[in-house]
């Protein structure tokens, strides 16, 4: 009887570690799920930024018209873009194109000493620093996870279980403001 | 006769050495415009500094930092066992924000047998909530925690970048065991070290490594008091 005992206590067991890494996991992945939506909110405050630029910018230097087309482009295709991976590059090209636009602008003196110019420049440094944040915490996470599930033993169960891999997001704004 | 002549001298060696470390901080806080005081009373306005059976302080540094008046200090917290007494020893740089910021905002190291304690027994902090942010790495390395009811005070007031702040002073600091505390107005920034003359740098490593975070303080407690009231109730969250 007691080698019975013994191998259904030590299945037991293995159900019991089973259970907490599979809670690991799970709260590994809202936590990069969750993550992520502050990146979506950061990156919307981005968006919703870009028609006060235009707006501004178009004041003082209206025949710019290509500049402002082209940020409506990349705006709405950053927009159009679902998840991690699909918006790394939409995202860094808007960044650099937002980053552009200032440059103009600054060219412009009269615009460059304009105080709603000067204080949409502001927000609009302050939207890319949490941009930042959000995303290095994002990857940060994603890094985590990752790890995780790629590693002994929870990589032989991790598939499975139905964990996949999330895509880190890689927007490059290190040009801008 | 020999041992109380042992004893007269180990005194009079301690007296010494007492005299010449507050003479060597007293100048060290002199050539950068502090003012430094022996001993003092330990502050107790935020419930880190009241808690403890017992708390002793000593090697106030006082001076203007980081646009405010600050105090750094010695802060030893003992905690009375069964035989003996336990002593932490904590720098604490102490600050108002002149303005109340937050009810209360607990920052605590990341302790696995508390987090087992939680699992078994729920969540019995001094503080009423323990709130969990959305990095990982934060939650391996700190416990945030606040007033019972008041979690989206503080979702709103650590946004992404003042995560980030906090983890990059822990990476610059891997050993410190840091805490923060704010009670209102009051800020504590705690790291579990000893101040010796031996190593004075340490002080201005910690004040730099805590200057971004008071200074993102000292700026969110600006905007907070440039909100009218009724506005400061009707945030979204």
């Amino acid at each position: 009887m007691t080698p019975l005992y013994i191998v259904l206590a030590l299945f037991a067991f293995a159900g019991l570690l089973l259970a907490l890494s599979y809670n690991r996991l799970v709260r590994l992945r809202n936590k990069v799920v969750e993550a992520w939506q502050d990146v979506d909110v950061q990156l919307q405050r981005r968006h919703d930024l870009i028609p006060r630029l235009v707006e501004v910018v178009r004041g003082y230097a209206a025949h710019e018209n290509e500049l402002f087309a082209e940020l409506a482009r990349l705006r709405s295709e950053a927009e159009g873009a679902r998840g991690a991976a699909a918006k790394s590059a939409p995202e860094s090209e808007l960044a650099l194109a937002i980053a552009g636009t200032i440059a103009v602008a600054e060219s412009y003196p009269s615009l460059r000493a304009a105080e709603n110019f000067l204080s949409l420049q502001k927000e609009i440094a302050e939207t890319e620093d949490e941009v930042a944040a959000a995303r290095t915490i994002y990857n940060g996470n994603v890094c985590i996870y990752n790890t995780r599930i790629q590693t002994f033993p929870v990589s032989f169960y991790a598939d499975v279980l139905g964990f996949e891999p999330a895509a880190f997001f890689q927007a490059d704004t290190s040009g801008i403001v | 006769m020999a041992v109380g002549a042992i004893c007269a001298l180990f005194v009079g060696w301690a007296r010494v050495k007492g005299r010449a470390r507050e003479r060597f901080f007293a100048r060290w806080a002199a050539e950068r415009q502090w003012r430094y005081e022996a001993g003092g009373k330990p502050f107790e306005d935020t419930p880190f500094l009241r808690s403890g059976d017992k708390r002793k302080a000593s090697d106030f540094f006082s001076g203007f930092w980081a646009g405010s008046g600050a105090v750094l200090y010695q802060h030893k917290r003992i905690v009375e066992g069964d035989r003996d007494e336990q002593e932490t020893a904590y720098v604490v740089l102490h600050f108002s924000l002149g303005r109340p910021l937050i009810d209360l905002l607990q920052i605590s190291p990341h302790s696995h047998a508390a987090e087992l304690g939680e699992k078994l027994f729920g969540y019995h902090g001094e503080i009423g909530e323990r709130i969990e942010l959305e990095s990982a790495e934060l939650d391996q390395h700190f416990r945030v925690g606040c007033l019972r009811g008041r979690e989206d005070e503080v979702r709103r007031l650590l946004t992404p970048s003042a995560i980030v702040r906090l983890l990059d002073f822990r990476r610059a600091l891997p050993d410190g065991n840091a805490r923060f505390e704010i009670l209102g107005s009051n800020v504590a920034f705690l790291v579990e070290k000893t101040l010796s003359p031996e190593r004075p740098q340490l002080i201005e490593e910690l004040l730099e490594l805590w200057r971004p975070i008071a200074s993102w303080l000292m700026k969110e407690a600006g905007e907070e008091a440039r909100l009218p009231a009724s506005a400061r109730e009707e945030q979204p969250s």
